[in-house]
C-alpha cells in the first residue's frame, strides 16, 4: 500500500498523464469502482461496528496515497453533504497495521454535521475522503517514566490507540488509564480495555460516568482516592477543552510533563468586550464583509457564504491558516492579541478586534 | 442589417434606475440562498456527461476507418470538448461552484482543456471583460484587438479585410483567446518589449505544447494504424469547437443593438448604471434546453453579465426575473434567435470593415 514510488511507476504515471488529467484519472477510476486516485486519498468504509451506545467504528480502506499515521494523530476527514464538502478531524483508533486498514471512532451528536451524516450514511462501501495526517502526541516522544492517560469523552480514541500500541510493544512502561463518560452506555472499548488489563498487569483502567454530577468530574481529589499517582509521570490528556484544562490544573504540577490535545475549541472569551461589528476586507475575492467579534473569524466568514479550506475548527491542524494583512486580531489559544502586518492567523481560533485585510 | 435605435427607452430617473439596481440585487440574493445539493449534483451530471463523450467520442474515431464512426467519433468529441470549455470550465472557473469546496470545481485553479491558460483567461476574462463590459479602451473583447465592430473604434485602411480574416479568427479561435494577453500589438507599437513579451509567453507555450502533442501525437499514436483518422478527427472536433464558441460569444456581445461605452461612464458609476450598462452591451439567445447547456447558458449572456457568479444552469430560471423588472422598469431585454443574432453579428463585421459613423443613442442618464 505505499505511495507509488518506483521508477517504473512513475514512468507510467506520466505516460498516462499525456493522455488525461489527473481530475480525469481519479474520476473514472471511481467510476470503475476503484479508490485508487491520481493523488488524492480515498478511503471506502469496510465494515462499521457499535462501539458505544452513541458512538460507532469505522473500519476504512484507504488508497495508497494516504501518508503514516503513528497512534495519537489525527485526520480530517471530508465528505460532500448537501452539495458542500465538509471537513473535521478524527483520531485514529486502532494501531498501525500491515492490512491496510485504518480505523476511526466517532460519536454520534444528532445535531451535529458531520457525525450525524456519518451516523445515517457511513457504511460497508461508502467513499470517504482523508487528508493531512496530524498531531504531535505520539510515542516517539514518551520516556521510561510511567504513562497516566486521562480520557474525557471521545478523547479516548487517539489514547486508545495509543494504549493499544503500547499493548502490541508488550507494556514497556506501566500504564494508567482514566476514562470519564457522561453516562454508563457511552464508554468505549470496554471488552477491548478489559481484555489489555487481563493480559498485562501494569495496566490499570478507571472508568467514571460523571452523570452530570460535579463531583464526579477531574479534580486531584478523585484522582487520589482512586490511587491515581501523577507524581513523575508523563501525562496525556484527551477531551473537550474544559476537561483538558481542568486535567492539567489537577496534574501537571507533579507530573514529569503534561500534553494534551483538545476536541472542542476553547470559547472565545469575550466578557470584557462589548459586542461589535469590523469590517473584513478579502483581498483575493476582493470583497469586503461585516464580522462580530464575538465569533470566530472561521464561523464569520462561512455565515456569510464565503467557503475556506478548514479542518479541525479548534487551531490544531492549519488547514484554514492564511495571511493577515492589516489589522489586529486576538487568539483564543495564546489569549494574545496580534497587531503585526503580514502574519499567519488560524482563522479557527482568531476573532478581530479591529478592521482587517486577509489575504483570502 | 445596420443598427437601429431603440427610441422607446424612455428616460428614467436616477433614483428609479437605482430601484431597478435594487430589484436585480433581489433576485441575486434569493437565487444565492438556493444554491446549494441541486447545483452541486447538476454539475457532477456536467463533468460525468464531458467524460463519457469524451470516451465515447476517442473510442468510435479509434475505429474511424469506418466513416459513420469517424464522423460519429468526432461530433462525440466535439460535443465534449464544448461542455467541458463552457458549461464546465467557464461556469467554474467564475466561481459559481466554488460553494462546494471541492479542488477540482474550483475557480482559482481549474485548467480547462483548450490552450488557453486558466490563469490568463481568469485575468482577461474574469476581471477585464467583466468589469469592464463594453467600455471601449478597457474591454479587450471589443473585437478583439483585430475587429472592427462599433463606428466608436477608429477605422483604418486593413479593416477593409476584416470580413476575410474574421473568418480565419473563428476557425483559430481558441488560439486567439490563447494569446489575447499578449497584447501583440502592444509589441509591435513598441509599448511593450520583447522580453516582456517572451516571458508572458512562456506559460502559454507550455499549455499549447501540450495541447497540441495530446490531440495530434499521442492519441493519433495510441491508434496505431488509424492514427490518421484520429488526428483529423481531433482536428475536426476542434474546429466545430472554436466555430461554436466564437458564434455564441460573438452573440452574446455584438449584436445589432448593444451598445459601447466611453470610459467616463465608470466615474461614480451606481449600482443601477452598473445593472443597466450590463443590459445594453449583452444579448441573450432563445432556443432548447440543450442548446442552453451547449452554449455553456451563455445564451443567457445579460444573465451572466449580472450574476456571473450565480450557478449558470440558473439563468433560463432567472431570466423571467430579470425581464420581468426590465418591463417594470423600462429597461431593454435583447434577445432572439441565434440566426437572427448571428446575423447582426456578421453584419456588424460587414458593415464595419468599411467607415461608418455612429449614430447618436440616448447616453446613459448621469445626475
Ligand atoms: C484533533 C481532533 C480530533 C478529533 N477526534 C475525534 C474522534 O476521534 N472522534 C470524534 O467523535 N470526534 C473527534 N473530534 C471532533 C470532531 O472533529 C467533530 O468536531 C465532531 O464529530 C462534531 O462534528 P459535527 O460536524 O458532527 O458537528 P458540528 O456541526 O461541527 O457541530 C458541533 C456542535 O456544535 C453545535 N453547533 C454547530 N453550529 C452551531 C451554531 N452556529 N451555534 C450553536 N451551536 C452550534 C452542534 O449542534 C453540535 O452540537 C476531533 C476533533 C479534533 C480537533
Amino acid at each position: 500500500m505505499s505511495y507509488i514510488t518506483t521508477a517504473d511507476e512513475k514512468g507510467l504515471k506520466r505516460l498516462i498523464s499525456a493522455f488525461i488529467s489527473p481530475p480525469t484519472y481519479d474520476f473514472w477510476s471511481r467510476q470503475l469502482g476503484s479508490t485508487h486516485a491520481w493523488s488524492r486519498c480515498y478511503a471506502r468504509v469496510i465494515a462499521r461496528r457499535a462501539e458505544s451506545s452513541n458512538t460507532f467504528t469505522l473500519r476504512l480502506a484507504p488508497n495508497g496515497n494516504i501518508g503514516r499515521f503513528a497512534p495519537g494523530q489525527h485526520v480530517n476527514l471530508t465528505t460532500e453533504i448537501g452539495g458542500r464538502r465538509v471537513t473535521r478531524s478524527y483520531s485514529f483508533s486502532n494501531a498501525p497495521n500491515d492490512d491496510g486498514w485504518v480505523e476511526i471512532t466517532v460519536r454520534h451528536d444528532p445535531s451535529g454535521l458531520m457525525s450525524n451524516w456519518l451516523f445515517d450514511n457511513a457504511d460497508k462501501g461508502t467513499v470517504l475522503e482523508l487528508e493531512k495526517v496530524f498531531g504531535a502526541m505520539t510515542s516517539d516522544t514518551f520516556s521510561e517514566l510511567p504513562l497516566l492517560l486521562l480520557a474525557g469523552g471521545s478523547g479516548i480514541t487517539p489514547l486508545m490507540s495509543l494504549l493499544r500500541e503500547q499493548a502490541s510493544l508488550g507494556m514497556p512502561r506501566r500504564v494508567t488509564l482514566v476514562y470519564w463518560e457522561r453516562n454508563d452506555t457511552s464508554f468505549c472499548f470496554t471488552q477491548d480495555l478489559q481484555a489489555i488489563a487481563e493480559r498485562f498487569d501494569n495496566f490499570a483502567v478507571h472508568t467514571i460516568a460523571t452523570m452530570e454530577n460535579e463531583s464526579r468530574r477531574i479534580s486531584t481529589a478523585q484522582l487520589t482516592s482512586l490511587g491515581v499517582d501523577t507524581a513523575g509521570v508523563t501525562v496525556l490528556a484527551c477531551g473537550s477543552s474544559a476537561f483538558v484544562d481542568r486535567a492539567r490544573l489537577c496534574t501537571a504540577e507533579a507530573a514529569a510533563s503534561f500534553q494534551s490535545e483538545a476536541f472542542t475549541a476553547r470559547p472565545f472569551a469575550v466578557a470584557d468586550e462589548a459586542p461589535r461589528n469590523f469590517t473584513v476586507k478579502l483581498l483575493s475575492s476582493n470583497r469586503s464583509i461585516e464580522v462580530s467579534n464575538q465569533e470566530s473569524l472561521l464561523t464569520a466568514l462561512e455565515r456569510q457564504g464565503i467557503v475556506v479550506q478548514s479542518g479541525c475548527r479548534m487551531g490544531v491542524c492549519n488547514t484554514c491558516s492564511c495571511k493577515k494583512v492589516t489589522g489586529s486580531t486576538w487568539n483564543a489559544e495564546s489569549a494574545e492579541t496580534d497587531s503585526n502586518t503580514n502574519s499567519s492567523v488560524r482563522l479557527c481560533i482568531t476573532r478581530a478586534t479591529s478592521d482587517l485585510t486577509l489575504a483570502i | 442589417m445596420t443598427t437601429t435605435i431603440s427610441t422607446t427607452r424612455r428616460t428614467i430617473e436616477a433614483d428609479e434606475l437605482e430601484l431597478f439596481g435594487a430589484e436585480i440585487d433581489a433576485i441575486k440574493r434569493s437565487t444565492l440562498a438556493k444554491v446549494g445539493e441541486a447545483d452541486a449534483k447538476y454539475i457532477h451530471r456536467v463533468v460525468k456527461a464531458v467524460r463519457y463523450t469524451e470516451l465515447l467520442g476517442r473510442g468510435f474515431l479509434f475505429l474511424g476507418i469506418f466513416p459513420p464512426f469517424w464522423l460519429l467519433g468526432t461530433l462525440l468529441l466535439a460535443v465534449s470538448k464544448i461542455l467541458e470549455n463552457m458549461e464546465l470550465g467557464h461556469n467554474v472557473m467564475h466561481g459559481q461552484y466554488d460553494f462546494m469546496n471541492d479542488p477540482e470545481l474550483n475557480g482559482k485553479s481549474y485548467e480547462w482543456d483548450i490552450v488557453a491558460t486558466g490563469d490568463s483567461w481568469r485575468r482577461t476574462h474574469n476581471y477585464q471583460h467583466h468589469t469592464y463590459t463594453n467600455i471601449r479602451g478597457m474591454d479587450d473583447d471589443i473585437g478583439y484587438g483585430i475587429l472592427r465592430l462599433f463606428p466608436e473604434q477608429r477605422w483604418r485602411p486593413f479593416y477593409l479585410l476584416q470580413p476575410i480574416y474574421a473568418v480565419v479568427f473563428a476557425v483559430l479561435f481558441q488560439w486567439g483567446v490563447a494569446i489575447q494577453e499578449l497584447e501583440l500589438g502592444k509589441m509591435f507599437s513598441g509599448t511593450k518589449t520583447k522580453q516582456e513579451t517572451k516571458d508572458d509567453f512562456a506559460p502559454m507555450a507550455h499549455k499549447m505544447r501540450y495541447q497540441l502533442l495530446k490531440d495530434y501525437v499521442f492519441f493519433p499514436l495510441l491508434a496505431g494504424p488509424f492514427f490518421l483518422s484520429v488526428f483529423t478527427g481531433n482536428l475536426v472536433a476542434n474546429l466545430i469547437r472554436n466555430l461554436w464558441t466564437y458564434m455564441i460569444i460573438f452573440c452574446g456581445h455584438f449584436t445589432a443593438d448593444v451598445e459601447l461605452f466611453p470610459k467616463t461612464v465608470l466615474k461614480n458609476e451606481s449600482r443601477g448604471h452598473w445593472c443597466q450598462r450590463q443590459l445594453r452591451g449583452s444579448s441573450n439567445m432563445t432556443g432548447s434546453k440543450f442548446f442552453h447547456i451547449l452554449s455553456g447558458n451563455l445564451s443567457h449572456q445579460i444573465e451572466h453579465h449580472l450574476f456571473p457568479t450565480i450557478p449558470a444552469w440558473r439563468y433560463a430560471e432567472l431570466s423571467v426575473q430579470v425581464q420581468a423588472a426590465c418591463k417594470k422598469y423600462n429597461q431593454p431585454y435583447n434577445t432572439g434567435s441565434l440566426p437572427r443574432q448571428f446575423g447582426q453579428v456578421i453584419g456588424r463585421i460587414l458593415r464595419h470593415a468599411f467607415p461608418s459613423k455612429r449614430v447618436r443613442k440616448k447616453q446613459l442618464q448621469r445626475t
